[in-house]
């Protein structure tokens, strides 16, 4: 459940670390020279549509021999251990299985390729049970010694998988009990993991794989046991997904466990969010993955199923770099969010298609607790934890400075491009403005990006968000253990790295709810982050399919998509 | 009109200056006299000078023309065009009629100062080549080419990328892909009027080149110069509006045509006003600055 929020596309698709393209990353040259047409393209796409849609109809409604998806970015990194990444994961999906899955209803731990497994009294050990007659699409058998090799890898590969490495942490090792037995073991209580088992992160690959070097499993050469083997890999534009007829061991929440009914899925690349929008309007695409919000008046109300879904993991945040000079004074960040209006967030730049955020994970993501108690938009309050804490000097452009003669300016750096994030500070600068606090926009190219990390930052404001169905998202994001993925490491807040690690101690669901929302509140007491809003997930899809099936995660699994009769 | 009336001037002043046997310097003069006449004969012209007139006029006092503020939310989001808000507002509520306004000063000042930086070292670099000839003249000519084969846009978006953000940058690398073009034609014009008579009675009767330059070669170069350039400038803002509409403009919330139209852009099926009141604004003023450009170029043949 660790792929990054869905409405962060941006942010999450492209293989940058977090801390080098905080905000957007569309900036590359190439792609905004496309703009102008994509924009002409989103235009025309009704007409095309209307002269191939009856010639289409003519032939037959129910066929099943392509799926042709749209995907917002190429995140040019394609090993289901390695990246954090929405797309990689996505395609992760179809070509590699897990051990065990996450029913996206109820939240549950449901078979896959472990039939069953037991959790000893601490969990800190857990004994799998595996499916027999799985093969790999090389013919290879799928055994416990493919689960141990499998996570001794995640362990080995260290930083290029450090999702993987929060995931394992305190792994002690794999023991294989029998063909069929295998036996993972932690140093201590682990509670997270077998929800941890459930993403693409710990997915079981091949022998054959796992002996490549890092770089070119990522460049696609893949095998797992999934219900599709990667048959090609165009950087860029596509991905072809090809069909295993002989596939029969689909996730317990399919309704389709056998082989799947698309022969191939045809991925592109259409990285303008209108054009991505216009594809799957135009039939040019049959569904089209992590559609922007904007784009919503264009593909709702006409021949689309448009879903919308609430991601689970992290709300969309900003988050203070805590060395930088203004943000070490608590007073300046603990002014933040009553001086935030999310309603009018929500309202203006989501135009009411999303949520404030009531906590730091998003309301629908298991173990959240509603802290809206700190997220009140309280322009006087704001004012008054300044005023209190010597920022008392209101200057003629409206912005505070204190004794010292310090000017209350904060500043994000992005990666320049027409995003809605953009919009989104906009408004904050005129919210903060009314209490006081200056907020600075730096966009940058992607070079330029790249030229400070998230432990040497120039400017005071980063975001990050991590999707997972599971509470112990917090733990990468908020700590101070993940070099390139926690905030706060080399700067550790040891309270609240405390209240983190009993979330991965803890094993009780209503113990670990309470040390969720105890971390939150520490982190939210002290103005560690400033969540914003809880992003939704959209998908539209031609009517010609028929079964849409999207995970925990709101990932698209295509071995259950099926088309219309 | 302010447009037209630099490089004209410019021409006048150094007209007034030059030797009394100057031939070429004649049509320019008559170009300008001509102008009203011209106007009232072509409707075109004339449309082109209001609307440029109107364009002077946000330049210099746009809280005249829109007093509303340009960078804070007046109204509801994605208001529609109405009485109130005559081009509708964007996402954060802001009123796209007083972005255009407040905007162009931006968009047209960074147009001219790209202008201003290819017409000076454009100029220079030409009228060098021409009259030094030999080996300078194939050194600057050769760069030149080296440059002329890279398409303008392109050489922007790669001095840009080096320089950074911001629309005095934008200028900066819009100004530097003009040059080349101008050397041509400012290294052209040299060449014709150093094969004329008069530059030769300059030569023999001693004198010395530099001064030949100032005295001869820029005045009566600057003419055709400067209708170029006036072409140019609508090119200019354009290709201003084009690194904007790349991201590489403005910094929000300064108002700009290009970044406005790039904004709008994804909300064009629910919010067609965002985007294309600035464009047509925008496709307006290059028309006009072309139409106008160009009259006066015809003129300047005859």
């Amino acid at each position: 459940m660790l792929t990054t929020l869905v409405m962060l596309v941006a942010v999450s698709v492209r293989p940058s670390a977090p801390q080098v393209v905080p905000v957007s990353p569309s900036s590359r040259i190439t792609r905004r020279s496309l703009a102008g047409l994509a924009a002409l393209t989103a235009v025309s796409a009704p007409l095309l549509a209307a002269c191939s849609g009856s010639s289409a109809g003519g032939s037959g409604s129910a066929d099943t021999s392509v799926l042709k998806v749209g995907f917002p970015e190429d995140s040019e990194n394609y090993d289901p251990h390695q990246p954090p990444y929405t797309v990689s994961r996505a395609v992760a999906r179809q070509i590699a299985d897990t051990l065990v899955d996450q029913d996206p209803g109820s939240g549950k731990i449901v078979p896959w390729l472990a039939e069953s497994w037991e959790v000893n009294a601490d969990s800190s050990q857990f004994t799998f049970h595996l499916r027999d007659g799985v093969t790999f699409s090389d013919g290879t058998a799928f055994t416990a010694t493919s689960v141990k090799k499998n996570f001794d890898r995640v362990v080995d590969l260290g930083a290029l998988a450090y999702i993987g490495a929060s995931h394992l942490r305190g792994y002690k090792g794999t023991e294989v009990v029998d063909e069929h037995t295998a036996k993972v073991s932690f140093d201590g209580p682990n509670a997270q993991f077998l929800q941890a088992a459930t993403t693409q992160t710990l997915s079981i690959l091949a022998d054959a794989t796992l002996e490549l070097d890092p770089k070119e499993v990522a460049a696609g050469k893949v095998i797992g046991s999934g219900a599709y083997t990667l048959e090609d890999y165009t950087p860029g534009k596509t991905i072809t997904l090809k069909r295993r007829d002989d596939y029969a061991w689909g996730s317990s929440v399919y309704d389709n466990k056998k082989a799947a009914a698309y022969e191939s899925i045809a991925i592109s690349f259409i990285p303008d969010p209108t054009t991505l929008a216009g594809a799957v309007s135009s039939g040019q695409v049959d569904f089209a993955f992590l559609l922007d919000t904007s784009t919503l008046p264009a593909v709702e109300g006409g021949q689309l199923e448009v879903s919308k879904n609430p991601t689970r993991g992290i709300s969309f945040p900003l988050i203070p770099l805590v060395y930088r000079p203004l943000l070490e004074h608590e007073a300046v960040r603990r002014a933040i969010n009553p001086a935030t209006d999310r309603a009018e967030i929500a309202k203006r730049i989501y135009q009411g298609e999303v949520e404030p955020a009531t906590g730091l994970l998003t309301a629908s993501t298991p173990g959240s607790a509603d802290l809206s108690e700190f997220l009140e938009h309280d322009p006087e309050k704001a004012e008054k934890i300044l005023e209190d804490a010597g920022w008392s000097t209101v200057g003629e452009d409206g912005i505070r400075t204190n004794d010292a003669g310090d000017r209350l300016s904060l500043s994000i750096q992005y990666t320049s491009g027409n995003t809605v994030y953009e919009q989104l500070f906009q408004l904050l600068q005129t919210q903060w403005k009314k209490v006081g606090i200056e907020f600075e926009l730096k966009p940058v190219t992607e070079a330029q990006a790249s030229e400070s990390g998230l432990y040497d930052a120039k400017y005071d404001l980063s975001t990050w968000t991590q999707g997972r169905a599971d509470p112990d998202v917090l733990r990468v994001v908020y700590s101070s253990f993940y070099e390139n993925q926690s905030f706060f490491y080399g700067h550790p807040i040891h309270e609240i790295d405390d209240a983190l690690l009993a979330l991965q101690s803890t094993t009780d669901a209503d113990e670990r709810a309470a040390a969720s929302e105890k971390a939150q509140r520490l982190l939210l007491e002290g103005g560690y982050s400033f969540p914003l809003v809880d992003a939704i997930s959209v998908s539209a899809d031609s009517k010609s399919i028929r079964g849409i099936r999207l995970d925990a995660e709101n990932k698209p699994a295509f071995a259950d998509f099926a088309p219309a009769s | 009109m302010s447009v037209l009336r630099d490089p004209v001037g410019a021409v006048g002043t150094a007209a007034g200056t030059a030797p009394g046997t100057d031939p070429s310097r004649t049509p320019v003069r008559a170009s300008l006299r001509g102008l009203p006449r011209a106007v009232a004969s072509h409707p075109g012209i004339a449309a082109a000078s209001v609307f440029l007139l109107l364009l002077v006029g946000w330049v210099l006092v746009p809280d005249l023309f829109a007093p509303t503020d340009p960078v804070r939310a007046v109204g509801p989001s994605l208001a529609p065009p109405s009485g109130r808000f005559w081009f509708g507002t964007d996402l954060n509520g802001r009123d796209v009629y007083s972005r255009v306004v407040h905007g162009a000063r931006s968009s047209l000042l960074a147009g001219l100062v790209a202008v201003l930086i290819s017409l000076v070292c454009g100029g220079l670099l030409g009228m060098i080549a021409g009259y030094a000839g030999g080996i300078l003249d194939a050194v600057i000519s050769r760069a030149v080419e080296v440059l002329v084969s890279i398409p303008g846009l392109l050489l922007s978006l790669a001095i840009i990328s080096a320089l950074g953000f911001g629309v005095d940058k934008v200028a900066i690398a819009v100004g530097i892909s003009g040059i080349p073009g101008m050397v041509r034609i400012a290294r052209a014009e040299t060449l014709r009027i150093i094969g004329l008579p008069y530059m030769d009675a300059a030569t023999t009767s001693g004198t010395r080149r530099p001064v030949a330059i100032l005295t001869h070669v820029v005045p009566n170069a600057s003419g055709a110069i400067a209708v170029v350039a006036g072409i140019d400038l609508g090119g200019a803002i354009l290709a201003v509006a084009s690194l904007s509409f790349l991201g590489f403009g403005a910094v929000p919330p300064q108002p700009e045509w290009g970044s406005q139209i790039n904004e709008g852009r994804t909300y064009i099926a629910s919010a067609w006003w965002w985007t294309l009141f600035p464009s047509l604004v925008a496709a307006l003023t290059v028309l006009s600055v072309n139409r106008i450009s160009r009259g006066i170029g015809t003129r300047e043949v005859r």
